[in-house]
């Protein structure tokens, strides 16, 4: 309060005079009941989730053999939603930890969706190296646990392995930030909740708040402990996915086997969660009403790291290129000519439009600041996103070395519904996380509006909670 | 003598009274019995029991033990042995020699009694000591569960009594009515059955009965046309060893023809440069056939025109040897003047050349023969002093038989090995007549669709079951010994025969009986009785008496004269139909086989189903793609068939071909059923007393229907030459796959412009700046010590038949996945064949190339998977631990050469292969192995080298030298796939025995590895494949191949 304001500072929230209407628009719908349209759309990708559930049990049941693969191409829909999926996970922590580190602003009304995105998302993620094996049930055994089993130990040579470790650690660090950042949110709403005779749920934020009880040492510890975790979180940022890469670039399959694989997965990887933050937010804002909180400049930011980031990915296609052809490797060549002009070119040139075509309509800020042409761009940036990870693994597998194992890949019904039913198990998610938990977190919002009124039909008793 | 006397303790020496009492107690205190019975102390049991109550308590103990041992408990039927027969040692596998059905001899594998592998026996020529595919699978027969289990009249089962008796009766009402007897067989190689045959015939009046031999794939032309030209009707025996030119006309002899196997190391063994051995092979066909696949030079004709070659051949050698020619043949000439050439080359090597036709037309086989004639081949390539006795049978007989069964003269018909209804030119003259015969017997093991029309089925054991002989050429004796009981009530045909005679002799008895005739008559100065000649020979498997030679032979030339002008030549527009064998399933006898049925054809690459072969070039005049369904019209074809396409470069241009063997009855087995496909016998016909397989006025029209065909490798171009076009020009990336050179480059001619040279050159240049950042397995000195297994694979020799294939079917207990499967390319073979084309499509060369797990030393699969569950052992191996896999298949998309393979399903439990794959019940079962594990759904599998088979010999060598660092002795028979090949295309040992086969191939200049710049250090290597080619040839077909490049 003590701050002076500048006229000419960007504004990011609107029209918000006071802390009180930030903290009532966030609470209202975790307050509220339920509406038909949430409920409706909760259904819906609830059931999807479900029957994804039952293809995956049928799977587990009848073999891998239901899908569409074949010995010459082992990966297919599995291992390309699992790239797709913990890509999407990326922007979450990028927000909230590296932007937190740089002191981006901006970043406090959408790094709370954004870190629930990546939660999901690697939750997503994580089904599929599990049920991609074959023998599932001993997923036990990717881990280094003492056993009877002799001096029988994982292989730490495998970049497999190094999945394990790097996606859990991931979703372990993800997860706490996510949390964490709640606390002080979940403190208030035990306030308001109990205000307004909501015992239980009252009681439930409560246990969820560890005793939350606002003071300096309080938020001393808070800010201690985030700053920590976003130290932490940052290396994972590129860690992950460029350990992701590594189950492709340490092999020997030509179109696999590159040294670029780790820069322009971690570009890819951000390039696609923005874009998955993109289409979230848009919703978010437009369903929640929250276009002061989440606003046009704030949608601009995102767009411009899209361009950017999806640039870099366009870059890292040609350089691949250049490569194939500098390298001299006639097998590397020729899995670069046959990605762009095999049997699998149409995915290769679906994906090279959505990811480096369409984004540079960026540059325009028109259509930075256009909502609906952003929703539309930021849908082919998933969709391109997704085939990049198809024409990857796919091309590179179906026509390799010997040209006696060439074969084509076409997924089954099966393969696809998983895919879906992970889609509907990531908005389920979504839906449950925008009903009950603070999609924005109002603490950190507040901290970007400058000289709060306090309104006048409010009694002294109301807590306001400032830094 | 005193002895010192030993005590125990004081009180034994001063023997204590105490001492005393206790000495003689059995316990040293007394059993409280009583106190635990009764209710005393508080530890008793509380039963206070009289001798009724323990009565009573007994009685009821003992009918509760009773009752519940009534109750079904699961059986384990592993019984063991209460006393040890002197020849069974669990775990240790026992060999009895023994011969298929085709005669290739054999050396049957068994584990406690049963038969779980056959291997070529080595002693034979007919077998080299390797076996064909169709031999290895012959074992699955055994435990085919769709085998009838019981004698059948009607159509019911019934038992061997009511069976005889009926028979009996029937048999002397014949006697009496006079009516025709007649047993149909395919050639019969056993002399003892003949005997037994003529045995039964003979019973009847003079005249009325009688054997007709006739073969569904007939080479009945060349016995006729010996007969016409020499007097004889004989199959000579061929020394395709001795031919340095073979100029063979549509003669698969590679693949189908005769004798396979036989003709495969014949063939091979003159075909090895390094030795300076090698013969010069032209081949002018019309499909294109394995055999065509690997000829030096190759001429596509229409199959109308290879009598019009044959006739031109022959003017053109009688010209050149100063013979008179033939009249009035029409001149024509195949690409490039080729006749010229082999006339030239023939000649040449005249007395050492040999001329081949696969045409059953005994007028252009006369034509043939007097080519040979000419050029003194009669003696040498071809002898006619040891006639070869593998097919017998004849054409014309059958015609008349066909005639008699029509007419209704024939009262009695038995069917040996016999299914005309289905495979013989008449079958609908078979099919209408067959029920109404008197007495119609069939002794099928299956109801295939002759047997389907007899009152009578007799069902004849499988051969592992059987006793028996065969005589597979005049210098070639080899026995049949049963290696299991008979599985089911089945009877051996010869009892039947005899029993029917009212020969009370069991055939056992009878052939050795017979057997004794043959010592008193050759061998009573070797060996001391009966009873040793015929141990020796059985234990031996074979009988091979000595050679007889010099019988002069007087040609008839006016006989060819007659036979010349009868050979016509169609015109190389009209569309023509021929029809074929495929390697794996032939005349369709073993339709019923899932290995053979899986097994892709070695050039095509199809499995599971026939299609109709259609050349390239006619492919795309007319817009057909592979697995369009036509439909075919033909002369004297009823109605249309639909067959779908399969395009086939290097097939004359208006050539269409269809495999026989397909389209078996249902009642044939699950398998055939499953199989289904268009019988293409439906198409033979009768011309000139032959069988013919060719049909002229052939029409296609496409239809918009699809068919898919269970491919297991695309015709693909390896790269597209446009693209290469806008691309580049350095993307034949075929050289790191395949090797190829001509003769005259490998013996170093050509100078300075010798692209083999250059080749070597440059990769003993690559060789050295190929890196790896991997540690190679065997840095260490100390690992040198040990045995280092290593493979090497001769190009030259490996003719693509797929024998190996099988071979490791069995050893390996390889799920069968069938044609859905297939077609979604999950076929499990361990091994495959992968074929390779280059040059036009006209007329390409074919390479072919047995492909596994090459055990890499840097193996891109052991590194990433994430559970160690594949490692490298001290020996080289790439192993694989099933038990630990989890099914990443990781290590599958990181193997270059993607012979890895995945268990997508249960294949051993899943409803979707209970037809299909022979483990999936409980008969079909006892083919496994029990030395290799019987993989579950979702883990990894590939070739382990037959580690099972190596641990075996080490053990073998251990024991043997009572040293535990023995080595195992270089030999043909580690693993499977180097048992199985005839050819001996794939030898393997030890690579750090510098004296060992492999050792010395591995380091042959010819030697090479696949994908080299992986760096993968294989322990597999390949040899450069050298086609015996001139310098302009080969400069001619580069030429091409640089123009139209490679593609499989």
């Amino acid at each position: 309060m003590s701050h002076v304001e500048s006229p000419i500072r960007q504004k990011w929230v609107t029209n918000t005079e006071h802390y009180t209407k930030i903290t009532e628009d966030i609470s209202r719908p975790i307050e509220s009941k339920p509406n038909l349209a949430w409920l409706a759309a909760t259904g819906f990708s609830g059931l999807v989730m479900l029957m994804g559930f039952a293809l995956i049990g049928w799977t587990i049941w009848e073999g891998i053999g239901t899908w569409g693969l074949n010995p010459t191409v082992g990966w297919g829909f599995d291992i390309t939603n699992f790239v797709f999926w913990v890509g999407i996970g990326h922007a979450g922590t990028l927000i909230s930890a590296v932007l937190l580190l740089f002191r981006q602003q901006w970043r406090n009304s959408i790094n709370r969706a954004s870190e629930a995105m990546t939660i999901f998302a690697v939750l997503c993620a994580g089904l599929f190296p599990v049920i991609h094996m074959g023998r599932p049930w001993l997923a036990l055994w990717f881990f280094p646990l003492p056993n009877t089993r002799g001096s029988l130990w994982v292989n730490f040579n495998s970049p497999l392995l190094w999945d394990v470790f790097a996606i859990s650690t991931y979703l372990t660090v993800s997860l706490v930030f996510w949390y964490l950042g709640m606390v002080p949110d979940f403190a208030t709403l035990r306030d308001r909740l109990l205000k307004k005779g909501r015992k239980f749920a009252s009681s439930i934020y409560g246990f969820m708040s560890f005793g939350w009880d606002g003071s300096s040492r309080n938020w001393s510890r808070y800010e201690i402990v985030s700053w920590v975790l976003a130290g932490l979180a940052t290396p994972l940022v590129l860690s992950v996915h460029t350990i992701v890469s590594m189950d492709f670039a340490t092999s020997v399959i030509p179109g696999w086997h590159t040294t670029i694989f780790p820069p322009y997965f971690v570009a890819g990887a951000i390039f696609s969660g923005f874009g998955m933050v993109q289409t979230l937010m848009i919703i978010t804002r437009k369903v929640y009403k929250l276009e002061d909180y989440i606003t046009l400049d704030h949608m601009e930011s995102i767009a411009k790291i899209v361009v950017a980031t999806g640039s870099i990915v366009g870059l890292a296609y040609m350089t691949e290129f250049f490569v194939a052809w500098y390298s001299g490797s006639l097998w590397e060549r020729y899995i670069f000519i046959n990605r762009a002009f095999g049997p699998y070119a149409w995915a290769y040139w679906i994906m090279f439009s959505c990811n480096v075509i369409t984004p540079q309509l960026f540059w325009f800020r028109g259509v930075r600041r256009n909502m609906v042409a952003t929703f539309i761009l930021s849908i082919f940036v998933n969709i391109g996103m997704w085939f990049e990870r198809f024409v990857i693994i796919v091309t590179s597998l179906h026509r390799d070395f010997l040209a006696s194992s060439w074969a084509t890949y076409t997924p089954t019904w099966v393969e696809v519904g998983i895919f879906i039913g992970t889609l509907g198990l990531f908005f389920f998610l979504f839906f449950l996380f925008a009903k009950f938990l603070p999609v924005i977190n109002m603490f950190e919002v507040k901290t970007l509006v400058k000289h709060p009124k306090k309104p006048e039909n409010l009694g002294e008793s109301e807590s306001v909670i400032v830094d | 003598m005193s002895r010192p006397k030993y005590w125990r303790g004081i009180e034994e020496l001063e023997q204590s009274p105490e001492f005393i009492a206790q000495r003689d107690k059995e316990f040293s205190t007394d059993i409280p019995m009583e106190d635990a019975l009764s209710n005393t102390t508080e530890e008793s049991l509380g039963f206070n029991a009289n001798r009724r109550d323990f009565l009573k308590v007994m009685g009821f103990g003992m009918t509760a033990a009773t009752l519940s041992a009534c109750f079904e408990a699961p059986t384990k039927k592993a019984i063991p042995y209460v006393q040890k027969p002197d020849d069974q040692i669990p775990g240790v596998a026992n060999f009895y020699a023994s011969t298929t059905p085709e005669g290739n001899p054999i050396l049957v594998k068994t584990r406690v009694g049963r038969p779980i592998k056959l291997e070529g026996n080595p002693d034979s020529f007919i077998s080299h000591g390797g076996l064909d595919a169709i031999g290895h699978a012959s074992l699955l027969g055994l435990y085919d569960e769709d085998r009838l289990q019981a004698p059948h009249k009607g159509g019911n089962p019934t038992d061997w009594d009511v069976i005889d008796k009926e028979i009996a009766d029937k048999i002397a009402e014949l006697k009496q009515s006079g009516q025709k007897v007649r047993v149909l067989s395919s050639t019969v190689l056993s002399p003892s059955t003949q005997a037994v045959i003529n045995e039964f015939l003979a019973q009847f009046p003079d005249g009325q009965a009688s054997h007709v031999t006739y073969d569904p794939v007939s080479v009945s032309a060349i016995l006729d046309a010996h007969e016409a030209s020499f007097g004889t009707r004989m199959l000579p025996s061929y020394n395709i060893q001795d031919a340095e030119v073979i100029a063979s006309f549509a003669c698969d002899f590679l693949g189908t023809w005769i004798s396979p196997n036989e003709f495969t190391w014949k063939y091979v063994s003159n075909r090895d440069p390094k030795a300076g051995k090698m013969s010069r092979h032209f081949q002018v066909e019309s499909l294109m056939t394995l055999t065509g696949a690997n000829a030096d030079m190759r001429f596509p004709v229409q199959p109308s025109q290879v009598g019009l070659s044959i006739l031109n051949l022959h003017n053109k050698v009688a010209k050149l040897v100063g013979k008179p020619t033939l009249p009035g043949v029409d001149a024509f000439n195949v690409a490039a003047n080729g006749l010229d050439k082999i006339a030239n080359e023939l000649v040449e090597a005249r007395g050492k050349s040999l001329v081949l036709c696969g045409v059953n037309d005994s007028s252009i086989q006369q034509v043939v023969n007097a080519i040979n004639f000419m050029l003194d081949n009669y003696g040498t390539t071809i002898d006619a002093d040891n006639p070869s006795y593998l097919k017998k049978g004849s054409d014309s007989d059958l015609a008349t038989l066909a005639g008699e069964l029509t007419n209704g003269e024939v009262g009695g018909l038995f069917l040996y090995d016999a299914n005309p209804a289905y495979n013989s030119a008449f079958a609908e003259a078979f099919k209408k007549a067959v029920p109404e015969v008197a007495l119609s017997v069939s002794f099928s093991q299956k109801i295939d669709e002759t047997t389907e029309l007899c009152e009578y089925v007799c069902p004849d054991n499988h051969y592992l079951e059987s006793w028996g002989d065969k005589q597979q050429a005049a210098n070639l004796y080899s026995v049949v010994q049963p290696a299991i009981n008979p599985i089911f009530n089945t009877r051996q045909v010869e009892d039947s025969f005899l029993t029917w005679t009212g020969n009370t002799t069991d055939f056992h008895d009878y052939l050795k009986a017979r057997w004794a005739t043959v010592y008193d008559a050759q061998e009573s100065d070797n060996f001391v009785d009966a009873q040793a000649f015929w141990d020796d020979t059985l234990r031996r498997g074979v009988y091979q008496p000595a050679k007889a030679s010099g019988r002069s032979l007087s040609f008839d030339e006016a006989s060819v004269l007659a036979a010349a002008r009868g050979i016509g030549g169609g015109s190389a527009d009209d569309l023509e139909l021929v029809l074929y064998e495929k390697v794996a399933i032939r005349d369709g006898k073993h339709a019923n086989n899932p290995w053979l049925q899986e097994l892709p054809d070695p050039v095509t690459r199809v499995a599971w189903d026939n299609y109709l072969v259609v050349s390239h070039a006619y492919a795309k005049e007319n817009g057909l793609k592979n697995e369009d369904v036509v439909s075919v019209s033909a002369e004297g074809l009823a109605e249309p068939i639909q067959l779908p396409v399969y395009v086939q470069p290097g097939v004359a241009k208006n050539t269409m071909g269809v495999a026989v063997g397909y389209g078996r009855s249902k009642k044939v087995g699950k398998v055939a059923a499953a199989t289904g496909g268009y019988n293409a016998f439906q198409l033979v016909s009768e011309k000139d007393g032959n069988v013919n397989y060719h049909l002229g006025g052939v029409s296609i029209t496409k239809t918009a229907k699809t068919y898919p065909l269970a491919l297991t490798q695309t015709f693909d171009t390896l790269y597209d030459p446009e693209k290469v076009a806008s691309f580049g020009d350095s993307y034949d990336r075929t050289d790191h796959i395949i090797r190829e050179t001509a003769l005259p480059y490998y013996k170093g001619e050509g100078g300075d412009d010798n692209p083999y040279r250059e080749n070597v050159n440059k990769w003993e240049e690559k060789r050295k700046h190929l890196v790896t950042l991997w540690e190679s397995h065997f840095k260490d000195p100390e690992t040198n010590r040990v045995i280092r297994w290593a493979m090497a694979i001769d190009l030259n020799k490996c003719t693509g038949c797929g024998a190996c294939v099988i071979s490791c079917h069995a050893e390996n207990n390889v799920p069968v996945v069938g044609k859905t499967e297939v077609r979604d390319r999950r076929n499990m073979h361990w091994l495959r064949i992968d074929r390779y084309y280059s040059g036009n499509t006209e007329n390409p060369d074919v390479v072919f190339q047995p492909m596994m797990c090459q055990h890499c030393d840097n193996a891109p699969c052991e590194t990433v998977c994430p559970v160690l569950a594949t490692i490298h052992s001290n020996e080289g191996l790439n192993q694989m631990t099933y038990n630990r896999c989890v099914g990443t298949r990781y290590c599958a998309n990181n193997c270059p050469y993607k012979v890895r393979r995945f268990n997508w399903f249960n294949y051993t439990n899943d409803e979707m292969f209970r037809d299909i794959n022979p483990s999936q019940n409980e008969l079909g079962r006892l083919v496994l192995n029990p030395d290799v594990t019987v993989r579950f759904r979702g883990v990894m599998e590939k070739c382990s080298f037959c580690v099972q088979r190596l641990q075996d010999a080490k053990l073998k060598a251990k024991i043997q030298s009572n040293s535990t660092f023995a080595k195992p002795e270089d030999s043909k028979n580690l693993t499977a796939c180097q048992s199985a090949c005839a050819a001996d295309a794939i030898v393997f040992g030890d690579m750090n025995d510098k004296n060992s086969a492999v050792s010395k191939l591995f380091y042959d200049e010819r030697a090479y590895t696949v994908i080299e710049e992986v760096k993968t250090l294989p322990s597999v290597r390949y040899m450069t494949k050298v086609r015996n080619r001139t310098i302009e040839e080969y400069k001619e077909k580069q030429a091409v191949k640089e123009e139209e490049q490679s593609f499989i």
